[in-house]
């Protein structure tokens, strides 16, 4: 799976190159900074925590809406 | 640009991170930590989180030991959740009450308008990757000699679930944690005995008097007892002397330790020795005092050793805990000392065990119980509360000692070379030894040719704070004025309340704020 994440606009300066481990992302950000080959970062800690989780969800969620909804049933 | 040091990351912008779902929360929270700021959630947001955990079959387990690395969890009290009912978003009002307690100048990082009404910044993911990559130099930059609002949020659920806990069990007068404090505080010095006071000055006069029934027979020393000590020391050390009914006998210090000079108590004792009972010896800025030598010395004129130990929690002397080498070692917790409490607090160190129970029975009005009052005592017990919260504290210790050092360590390498100051001397540094522990309590520079005030408003104007420690040496000071004895001249001590001054010592400086410190007094010195 491929997202494309668009921050347009963005005055973005990383001075650590951007990388995202699993490749999932690919990042079109709108500044000179990310124009560059090397816009890559560790991503040290989500990558662990991403690694914890059994399956990353694949569609967008709206998570208040879901949680109010769970809490709606629960309490039927 | 303003300083942004501690962030709550709402449970939208948290789950799009966790979940991989949205690049700019991913880069926004990866880059906090990255910058090592304070980031937190609050409690009433862990439900959110374990649900979604839950649905996509993490490992709780693991997720909860790499995320509670970073994250702290602020409790919320019930006094915020009924304030929140008032709120148009109740769910996001007692988050924000909360957090707001905790971190008042705090920043929320949300996509959520409905946080906007409460005082704080906040700010979108979008928003605030800008700041967070801004290198403007910040303006209006403080640095306090220490931060105890950072330790706090440091350690805060550790804390809040203590003092909760102790609040609930109502043992407040000598509840368990005052025992299990003690015991835990006596396996760490190595000492068979720990007994928790309201104060380090109580643990000092209760101390002495422990050691006047137990050495004299008689509730209080004679006027005409001495006890040698340094004149550069916090008054209570003078004072404790005089309350215990001895006289104080002022010798000075190591220009270079700013610890009293143990050659010098030998020379007093070489002339005077028919009236001295004990040595109190302090432990100044964090360094032991020439323990060896001190100990020899007292062993060669029967007299006892009380270890001031209020600014040395940790440190050592070969191998040896401070406090643990001594007939008694006092402590104290007042709430800027190395482990200090929400208060005042203090305690006694022994190996004797008849000390041990004179000082017991002293810190209870003189009694075994209410009842049977043998000795003129005290109401000085260690309070249940305080307790909880130095357990609570005392886990971080080791690695709080570590970090002063380490700030030290920066400090002495760049300010070496400054004509005008004086770096302290680290015998740890200066002997062979390598079971010397200094845990810079303080640190203190000596500023020579007058100019210490100079350089205090220098800093001062850029934000820096600093103290001197000691500005009055205790021979100077009224309340010892005809109760005292000065042995020959005590120009070290009246040198150094001149000359020294304490730098910022917070064990959670960040780098960028030790070397604003060090780049400012570089600056003082070029002009």
């Amino acid at each position: 799976m491929k997202v494309k994440a668009i921050v347009e606009g963005s005055t973005l300066k990383l001075k650590i190159p951007l990388k995202f481990k699993t490749n999932e992302f690919e990042i079109n950000i709108a500044d000179e900074y990310l124009q560059r080959e090397e816009k890559t970062v560790g991503i040290k800690f989500l990558d662990s925590l991403w690694e914890t989780i059994g399956d990353l969800p694949q569609e967008n969620v709206n998570w208040k809406g879901e949680w109010y909804r769970r809490l709606d049933d629960k309490h039927e | 640009m303003i300083s942004m040091n501690n962030f709550l990351i709402d449970v939208n912008v948290l789950l799009d991170a966790i979940f991989k779902r949205d690049v700019k929360s991913v880069v926004v929270l990866e880059k906090l930590v990255d910058l090592g700021r304070g980031l937190y959630i609050t409690a009433s947001m862990i439900p959110t989180l374990d649900y979604f955990l839950k649905k996509h079959k993490a490992d709780k387990n693991k997720f909860k030991d790499i995320f509670f690395g970073k994250f702290k969890v602020i409790t919320s009290t019930g006094k915020e959740g009924a304030d929140a009912i008032g709120f148009m978003d109740g769910e996001d009002a007692l988050i924000a009450l909360s957090f707001k307690r905790v971190c008042p100048r705090g920043v929320i990082v949300t996509k959520d308008s409905s946080f906007e009404s409460f005082g704080l910044t906040v700010y979108t993911p979008v928003k605030l990757l800008p700041f967070l990559e801004d290198s403007t130099p910040i303006k209006d930059r403080q640095i306090p000699m220490l931060d105890l609002q950072a330790e706090y949020r440091h350690m805060l659920e550790d804390i809040d679930h203590a003092i909760l806990n102790t609040v609930a069990e109502t043992k407040y007068i000598l509840g368990p944690q005052v025992k299990e404090f003690e015991e835990k505080i006596a396996e760490y010095i190595g000492v068979k005995h720990c007994i928790g006071v309201s104060s380090g000055t109580e643990a000092l006069v209760l101390s002495l008097r422990a050691l006047a029934i137990k050495l004299k027979g008689q509730e209080y020393f004679d006027r005409s007892d001495e006890i040698i000590t340094t004149p550069f020391t916090f008054t209570a050390t003078g004072d404790a002397i005089l309350r215990s009914g001895a006289t104080p006998v002022f010798i000075d210090i190591d220009p270079l330790t700013y610890n009293i000079d143990s050659k010098k108590i030998r020379a007093y004792l070489a002339r005077n020795s028919s009236h001295v009972v004990g040595i109190l010896p302090v432990h100044l800025y964090g360094q032991s005092c020439e323990m060896d030598e001190i100990m020899a010395i007292a062993g060669e004129h029967n007299l006892f050793v009380v270890e001031d130990v209020a600014q040395s929690f940790g440190g050592m002397w070969n191998g040896k805990k401070l406090g643990s080498i001594g007939n008694a070692g006092t402590f104290s917790f007042f709430p800027s000392k190395n482990l200090g409490v929400f208060g005042d607090g203090g305690m006694i160190s022994t190996n004797d065990d008849k000390l041990a129970k004179l000082m017991r029975m002293l810190l209870k009005h003189g009694g075994k119980d209410k009842y049977n009052v043998a000795h003129i005592g005290y109401n000085a017990r260690l309070d249940t509360l305080q307790a909880a919260i130095l357990l609570a504290k005392f886990k971080y210790i080791d690695e709080f000692n570590e970090k002063r050092r380490k700030t030290a360590e920066i400090y002495n390498k760049e300010l070496s070379g400054i004509n005008g100051i004086v770096l302290p001397l680290n015998h740890e540094l200066s002997t062979e030894s390598d079971n010397l522990y200094h845990v810079y309590h303080q640190y203190t520079i000596r500023v020579l040719n007058g100019r210490n005030d100079q350089l205090q408003t220098h800093l001062k104007e850029r934000g820096v704070s600093t103290m001197v420690y000691y500005p009055v040496p205790l021979h100077k000071m009224k309340v010892f004025e005809g109760k005292m004895k000065i042995f020959e001249g005590l120009e070290n001590s009246e040198n150094a309340s001149k000359e020294v001054i304490s730098l910022p010592m917070e064990p959670l400086q960040k780098d960028e704020d030790i070397a604003y410190v060090i780049k400012s007094i570089h600056e003082y010195f070029k002009n």
